[in-house]
C-alpha cells in the first residue's frame, strides 16, 4: 500500500465519505448480530420458542462455561482445530503438487485424466467404511476424509490454472532458452498465485466439511463429536453451543486466510 | 561480412489434422547490423521464419546460420513479440532482469549495463513501477531493454508494435529504430505495414504466399534521411511502396 496522502479538499472529503460508510456498514453488521441474538433470547425467556428444541443464546454460553470448566474445551476445540489444519495444508500442498506433476509430464496428464474426473465427482462420504477399515479408526481417518475431499478438486483448480498459461509468455521465455523447470518456476507458478489464492479460500471452507464428516463417521473428541453425540442424548444446547464455536473457528481461520492472501499479494504486488 | 545466413530453408507443421507445407525454399542473407524487412501475405509464415532463427523451431530441409554456427544452438538472437510480454508480478527492473536471469548472467557488470539502458532510454524513474503503470509505447520500450540485455547480434521483431495505436506507434519506431542503429544490432522486422517495412529497413525481402518462397529482394537506399519518420514521406519510398504494393497483389 502507498501512503496516500490528501490533495485537495475535494479529495479529504471523498476519503471521509469512504470511511464513513464503512463505519456504518459494521455497525449495521453489528446491530443485525446483536438483535437476531437478542430476539432469540426474548423469545426464549417470554417462551414463545421451545428451549428444549431451539436451545437460546444464554443457555449456549452457560453451557460452552460448563464444559469450560470440566476442562474439556480446548480438548474437543484443538482435536477438531488440529484436524482441519493438518488437512488443509496436506490438501492443499498435495493438490498443488500433483497438478505440476500433471502440468510437467502431458501423457500422463492424458492417461490419469479420466481417473481424476471419477474420483472427482464420486461423493468421498461414500468411502467412509472403506478409509475405517483400511487405516482404522482416530485422527488419521479423520484427516484422511478430510485430505479427500478436498484435494482432487485443488488439482483440477490448479492444473487448470497452469495449462492456461499464456503461450506467448512460454515463447518468450523459451526463446531465452529456459529449461522447464525455469517456465514453471518464473512463470507458471507467479502466474497461478490468483488462482492459487481462491484455492486456499474454497479449502479453508471445505476443511470444516470433511473434518466433520470425519468426526461423524469415528471420533472420540472434537467439535463434531459433540455435536453426534448432543445430538443422540436430545442435548440442543450442546449441539448449538458446539456449533456456535465451529462458526467462531471458520471465521478466524478464514481471516488468517485473509491475512495469508494479502501477504502474498504484497509479495507479488497485483 | 553476413552474420546470418538462410538456405534453402523448408518447413512443414505436422499435426493431428495433417501437414502444412509452410515454407517451401527460402533463401536470404542479414550483414552485419543490417535491418531486413520481411513482408508477404498473411499465413504464408513470417513468424515462421522468425521462430526457426531464433531456433524455436528446427527446419525440415536447409541451413540456417548465425556467424557461421547453427542457429539452433546460438544464443545470439533476441526476439520481439507482438505483445510486449512483461510479467505483472515483476517490476520492470526485475522484467528486465528475467533473461539474464534465465541464462544465469545475472552479474553486477551486466546490472550495470542495464541500468546505462534504463537511463539512456527514459525508463529510469520507472525501474521499480510494474508494467500496468507504464503506457504501451514505454512497456515496448521495457521490452526492447529486456531483450538487448541479453546483447543480441541478431534482433527479432514480430509485429512489434501493432499493439499500439498510429500515434504511440510512429514515435515507438523511431525509438526503437534509434536505439538498434546506436547499439549496432542487425534487425529483421516482420510487419504488415508496408510502409513501416520501408521507412526502417535496408532491405526488405517479399515472400510468395504459402509455401512460401521469396519473391524478391528490394534495396532501400535511404540512408541520408535519418528518421523513419520522414522517410515516410519521401518520393523514393513511395515509388518502393508502390512497386511492392504491385507484387503483393
Ligand atoms: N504450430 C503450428 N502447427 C501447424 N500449423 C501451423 C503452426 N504455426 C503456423 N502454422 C501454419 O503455418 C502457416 C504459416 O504460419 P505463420 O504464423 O508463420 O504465418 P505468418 O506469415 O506469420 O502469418 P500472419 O501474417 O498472419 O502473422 C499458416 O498457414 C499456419 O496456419
Ligand atoms: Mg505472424
Amino acid at each position: 500500500m502507498k501512503n496516500v496522502i490528501p490533495q485537495s479538499k475535494e479529495y479529504a472529503k471523498y476519503l471521509s465519505k469512504a470511511k464513513r460508510t464503512k463505519i456504518f456498514i459494521i455497525i449495521i453488521q453489528i446491530g443485525i448480530l446483536l438483535s437476531l441474538i437478542g430476539l432469540w433470547e426474548l423469545l426464549a425467556v417470554t417462551g414463545a420458542i421451545d428451549t428444549f428444541i431451539m436451545s437460546c443464546p444464554s443457555r449456549i454460553v452457560t453451557t460452552i462455561a460448563t464444559i469450560a470448566a470440566s476442562g474439556e474445551l480446548w480438548l474437543h476445540i484443538s482435536t477438531t482445530l488440529y484436524e482441519a489444519i493438518i488437512g488443509f495444508v496436506i490438501a492443499t500442498a498435495l493438490g498443488t503438487l500433483l497438478a505440476m506433476l500433471l502440468w510437467w509430464n502431458e501423457t500422463l496428464r492424458r492417461i490419469l485424466d479420466p481417473f481424476i474426473v471419477v474420483l472427482n465427482s464420486l461423493p468421498k462420504i461414500a468411502l467412509g467404511p472403506i478409509i475405517i477399515i483400511w487405516v482404522g479408526i482416530g485422527t488419521a481417518s479423520i484427516v484422511l476424509m478430510d485430505v479427500l475431499i478436498m484435494v482432487i478438486i485443488t488439482t483440477l483448480t490448479m492444473l487448470a490454472a497452469f495449462v492456461n498459461c499464456d503461450n506467448g509468455k512460454i515463447l518468450l521465455l523459451r526463446s531465452y532458452n529456459a529449461n522447464k523447470f525455469q517456465i514453471l518456476t518464473k512463470l507458471i507458478i507467479p502466474n497461478s498465485i490468483c488462482d492459487f489464492i481462491g484455492v486456499l479460500k474454497v479449502n479453508v471452507g471445505l476443511t470444516w466439511v470433511g473434518t466433520i464428516m470425519g468426526e461423524y463417521l469415528n471420533s472420540r473428541a472434537g467439535l463434531g463429536y459433540l455435536i453426534v453425540y448432543g445430538g443422540q442424548i436430545f442435548n440442543l444446547d450442546l449441539v448449538m453451543a458446539s456449533t456456535v464455536i465451529l462458526c467462531l473457528l471458520a471465521a478466524v481461520m478464514y481471516f488468517a486466510v485473509a491475512w495469508i492472501e494479502k501477504i502474498i499479494k504484497k509479495r507479488y504486488n497485483n | 561480412m553476413n552474420i546470418l545466413e538462410l538456405k534453402n530453408v523448408g518447413l512443414t507443421y505436422f499435426s493431428k489434422n495433417g501437414e502444412t507445407k509452410a515454407l517451401d525454399d527460402i533463401s536470404f542473407d542479414v550483414k552485419n547490423s543490417e535491418f531486413v524487412s520481411i513482408v508477404g501475405p498473411s499465413g504464408c509464415g513470417k513468424t515462421t521464419i522468425l521462430s526457426l532463427i531464433s531456433g524455436l523451431l528446427s527446419p525440415t530441409k536447409g541451413s540456417i546460420l548465425v556467424e557461421g554456427q547453427d542457429a539452433k544452438i546460438s544464443n545470439k538472437i533476441g526476439y520481439m513479440f507482438q505483445k510486449d510480454e512483461l510479467f505483472e508480478w515483476r517490476t520492470i527492473l526485475k522484467n528486465i532482469y528475467l533473461g539474464l536471469e534465465v541464462q544465469g548472467k545475472l552479474s553486477e557488470e551486466a546490472k550495470l549495463r542495464v541500468d546505462k539502458l534504463l537511463q539512456k532510454y527514459g525508463l529510469w524513474e520507472f525501474r521499480n513501477s510494474h508494467p500496468s503503470e507504464l503506457s504501451g509505447g514505454m512497456r515496448q520500450r521495457a521490452a526492447l531493454i529486456r531483450t538487448l540485455a541479453l546483447q543480441p547480434k541478431i534482433m527479432l521483431l514480430d509485429e512489434a508494435f501493432s499493439a499500439l495505436d498510429y500515434q504511440t506507434r510512429l514515435n515507438v519506431v523511431d525509438d526503437v529504430y534509434k536505439i538498434l542503429r546506436e547499439e549496432k544490432i542487425a534487425s529483421i522486422l516482420v510487419t504488415h505495414d508496408l510502409a513501416e517495412a520501408i521507412s526502417m529497413s535496408d532491405k526488405i525481402v517479399v515472400l510468395t504466399k504459402r509455401p512460401a518462397i521469396v519473391k524478391s529482394i528490394h534495396q532501400v537506399n535511404l540512408l541520408d534521411i535519418p528518421t523513419p519518420f520522414e522517410r515516410r514521406e519521401s518520393v523514393e519510398s513511395k515509388k518502393l511502396f508502390n512497386k511492392i504494393w504491385e507484387e503483393l497483389q
